[in-house]
């Protein structure tokens, strides 16, 4: 019982620490509620009064400059939320004229201080909103971030740097990359994506000296998402001695993509091996490709043992050309009562009912 | 009698540590959700979701709804589910043996035809007796098959189902327009990944229109308001907290997403399981971390999914009781990682922390109060120390979903009107006094009732959103959902 009694005190110090605990936490919500609405005010009182000079700025041929000069620095945060919107989806005439409001006056000043700084939560901010407007004064810049030892920073500022399609810097990028280990390649992609297809040409030089197979299938699935004919030499050289499965997929991929004939004779070769993930890859290429000189060997893949193989190749056999489109409907009759028979009419059906 | 008295008092000592050992735990999960929340506040802020688009020939998603008995609403929620935001889904639709009209509804309602299927069953379920198509909305398809139950349903669409990534969604689940978007996003940015857990938000209260949440609110119903702190507490730190550690040991049913690859490799949904979705969960992390050491299942923090909680004392309490028989079934199938230090932190710190906390949470928390009343009655324990011990306890929790309400308040701000921050706030305060002995109550029974054999689901009712009526989810004994 004493024992008890000398804990007492102990746990009623606990009780009133909790009591106090409590009580600022209510308070500290209480704050944190009062200021969020307050910002929320601010910033709606911003934008009514911005929202109607810059469409006025938009239809008239007032400077970026005249515009900028109506608002106090203190606002420009507010300014570049509001802008953000309108730049991620406006085109045209009316997004250039919003991007020269970054470029072009002191708000290029703000955020480029920002970017320099060495305080990762506005590096991040800087480089983001250089990168929406395309200015071109800030890629000595984003080129050093790169640099900065962090991958959120890497990735926000190669994406800007791809905004702006700065191509001379994409070495720099696939430099400092390598340093981050867990930069996946669809966020590597993602990057590259936000160039336009003028990247395609220096993408090709380098392919021709990658030895990463990462940043070859990076390439090469960027090459495909432009449908870059002209790197398809390039890529024909890697498929004649590579052995790598994932990027033989990805290589089969850019083929049929482009469309490319003449890799029918190096397509047909990858539709006898074992392996049932490249084969059906090579399938797909034919598929788009549309070679009908391989369709006597895609009609013996609808017997092959694996069912993705079997379904891929019915799928091919559909879209090659009308002739073997008969071939699968008369399936049924050549081959009654298989698996073959009914993987064929599961697609000819889907298709009926695809096509309305 | 002195050995009574004896059991009695180093119980209260065991209890009084074990007191101690859960508010260490407690404080330490809120410290890494703190830093789990702000560091992917940090991430998302300039992502735009829709770069995504760009990627969509490698992450296509199937959305998988299994429907049993769903007539009331399964026609605006399809409908719902088609407006999604993604480039390139699938939606399948599987009903399950229903005995109503949902079947009916559905084929009139979207036109849907029927194509000839090939059956191929890469995972076990039971027949499909059919498979129906839209020319109207080419990304619906519609499974029709004999009842097996959710987790047997769930298994026929993978089967079915092409694209790498499923999303397994509750026939009744709210989603928002760019959930999956969202929910896709860390599968890019980690080739590890598996599984991916979204936040699910109580949705009692509001205002819903065609589908979606127009306007959040909170219900006038207390026992919905205790829940929603609940599911603050729950996904704000505790899922949170456990995903630093590479911990998460369950992904709520009403919207998780997958990798196709990983579903069928361990051989799907485990059909008859009490807790399919915790069950899942932990035998991915059971098998997959053996092939592959970096395996992941992690979650994200943005409310992406909303739902209806019970709201009558008899329904809650049939969740709860299946709830704690889930946690238990899933524990004991999988009781081999158990300071297994082969899974690292999940076998030695997350395991132990669920057997402890979870599953023996109830029986500890309710033996306690008996011994203790006990202890007061034979005066083994003074009453001043009892008073401020229970003051003590009570206090703690009441500062634990305090914590709760102001995370939110500090990242996602869903509860824009300070009315309903204010009713969240006095929410967390009285569920301390009686609902969380009650929620304490329910999951000793399911826990008794685990042991003694009885098994089976409860009786599941929901109002429902855009419907009046009430229906019935399922009923004792059947397998179903």
């Amino acid at each position: 019982m004493i024992e008890y009694l000398d804990k007492t005190g102990v746990i009623l110090g606990i009780v009133l620490i909790l009591f106090v605990m409590i009580y600022l936490l209510v308070l500290f919500i209480l704050i944190v509620r009062f200021l969020e609405q307050t910002r929320k005010m601010v910033e709606k009182n911003f934008i009514l009064r911005w929202e109607e000079r810059i469409f006025e700025y938009l239809s008239s041929d007032k400077t970026p400059q005249d515009v900028i000069k109506l608002f106090n620095s203190y606002g420009y945060k507010y300014l570049l939320q509001f802008l953000r919107s309108y730049l991620l989806t406006l085109k045209g005439s009316d997004k250039d004229k919003l991007m020269k409001l970054i470029t072009d006056t002191e708000l290029f000043d703000y955020v480029h201080n920002q970017l320099k700084s060495s305080i990762k939560r506005k590096v991040v901010f800087g480089a983001y909103y250089l990168g929406l407007a395309k200015s071109v004064g800030a890629v000595n810049e984003l080129k050093n971030k790169l640099k900065f030892n962090d991958e959120l920073v890497f990735v926000t500022c190669a994406m800007s740097l791809a905004r702006i399609n700065a191509v001379d810097t994409l070495d720099d990028i696939f430099l400092e990359a390598e340093k981050f280990k867990g930069l996946t390649k669809d966020t590597f992609l993602s990057i590259l994506l936000e160039y336009d297809d003028h990247v395609c040409d220096n993408l090709t030089k380098r392919l021709e000296d990658e030895k990463s197979n990462v940043n070859r299938s990076i390439i090469i699935t960027t090459l495909q998402h432009f449908k870059y004919l002209a790197a398809a030499p390039s890529v024909m050289a890697i498929l004649s001695t590579e052995t790598n499965k994932e990027l033989i997929i990805d290589i089969l991929k850019y083929l049929g993509e482009i469309e490319y004939f003449d890799a029918s004779k190096e397509i047909e070769f990858y539709l006898q091996i074992p392996d049932p993930d490249i084969k059906a890859e090579a399938i797909k290429a034919v598929q788009k490709i549309g070679d009908t000189s391989l369709e006597s060997k895609i009609w013996e893949l609808i017997k092959d043992e694996d069912r993705n193989v079997k379904v891929t190749a019915a799928e091919a056999m559909y879209d090659i050309s009308d002739k073997s489109r008969e071939r699968l409907k008369n399936l049924e009759h050549t081959m009654p009562d298989t698996l073959e028979s009914s993987i064929a009419r599961m697609i000819i059906e889907e298709r009926a009912i695809q096509l309305g | 009698m002195n050995t009574i008295i004896d059991i009695i008092y180093y119980y209260n000592y065991f209890i009084l540590y074990y007191f101690l050992v859960i508010v260490t735990v407690y404080i330490l999960l809120n410290i890494l959700s703190f830093r789990n929340i702000s560091k992917y506040k940090r991430k998302t802020r300039y992502a735009e979701l829709k770069e995504i688009f760009r990627l969509h020939k490698f992450k296509s998603i199937t959305v998988v709804v299994p429907a049993y008995n769903e007539e009331n609403g399964i026609v605006e929620n399809v409908r719902s589910l088609l407006q999604l935001e993604y480039p390139d889904y699938q939606l399948i639709v599987v009903n399950d043996g229903s005995t109503d009209e949902t079947f009916k509804r559905l084929l009139e309602n979207f036109k849907l035809k029927q194509v000839a299927y090939s059956p191929y069953y890469e995972i076990k379920s039971n027949p499909i007796k059919s498979v129906w198509l839209s020319p109207v909305h080419p990304n619906l398809l519609l499974i029709d098959k004999e009842n097996g139950g959710k987790a047997d349903a769930i298994n026929a669409a993978i089967n079915v189902s092409k694209n790498p990534l499923i999303v397994v969604i509750d026939a009744d689940s709210i989603l928002e327009r760019d959930c999956l978007l969202k929910i896709s996003r860390p599968f890019t940015e980690d080739e590890n990944v598996v599984a991916v857990g979204g936040t699910v938000r109580i949705a009692n209260g509001c205002k819903v229109n065609h589908g979606y949440v127009e306007e959040v609110g909170l219900s006038k119903s207390w026992f919905a308001r205790f829940q929603t702190v609940e599911y603050l507490r729950a996904f704000l730190f505790g899922r949170n907290g456990f995903d630093v550690l590479n911990g998460i040991l369950i992904i709520s049913g009403a919207f998780s997403c997958f990798k196709r690859d990983a579903l069928i490799s361990i051989g799907g949904y485990l059909k008859g399981s009490i807790g399919e979705d915790m069950e899942i969960v932990v035998r991915m992390h059971s098998e997959l971390r053996k092939k592959n050491k970096k395996t992941r299942i992690t979650f994200i923090p943005d409310p992406v999914c909303w739902t209806e909680a019970p709201e009558t004392y008899t329904t809650l309490e049939s969740q709860r009781i299946r709830w704690q028989k889930g946690t238990l079934d899933a524990i004991r199938l999988h009781k081999n990682m158990l300071f297994n230090i082969k899974y690292g932190l999940l076998g030695t710190v997350v395991f132990p922390y669920y057997l402890l906390f979870e599953v023996f949470g109830p029986f500890i928390e309710i033996t306690g109060y008996i011994i203790f009343i006990l202890s007061l009655l034979l005066g083994i324990v003074p009453l001043n120390f009892a008073l401020v011990f229970f003051a003590a306890a009570f206090l703690y929790g009441v500062v634990l979903s305090t914590l709760a309400v102001c995370l939110e308040e500090l990242s996602f701000k869903k509860y824009a009107n300070p009315k309903h921050m204010i009713q969240l706030m006095i929410a967390a305060l009285l569920e301390n006094f009686g609902y969380r002995q009650l929620t304490a109550w329910w999951r000793f029974k399911g826990f008794v009732e685990y042991f003694i054999g009885k098994r089976a689901w409860g009786k599941m009712e929901k109002k429902g959103f855009a419907r009046k009526s009430k229906k019935q989810f399922a009923t004792e004994g059947e397998t179903n959902h």
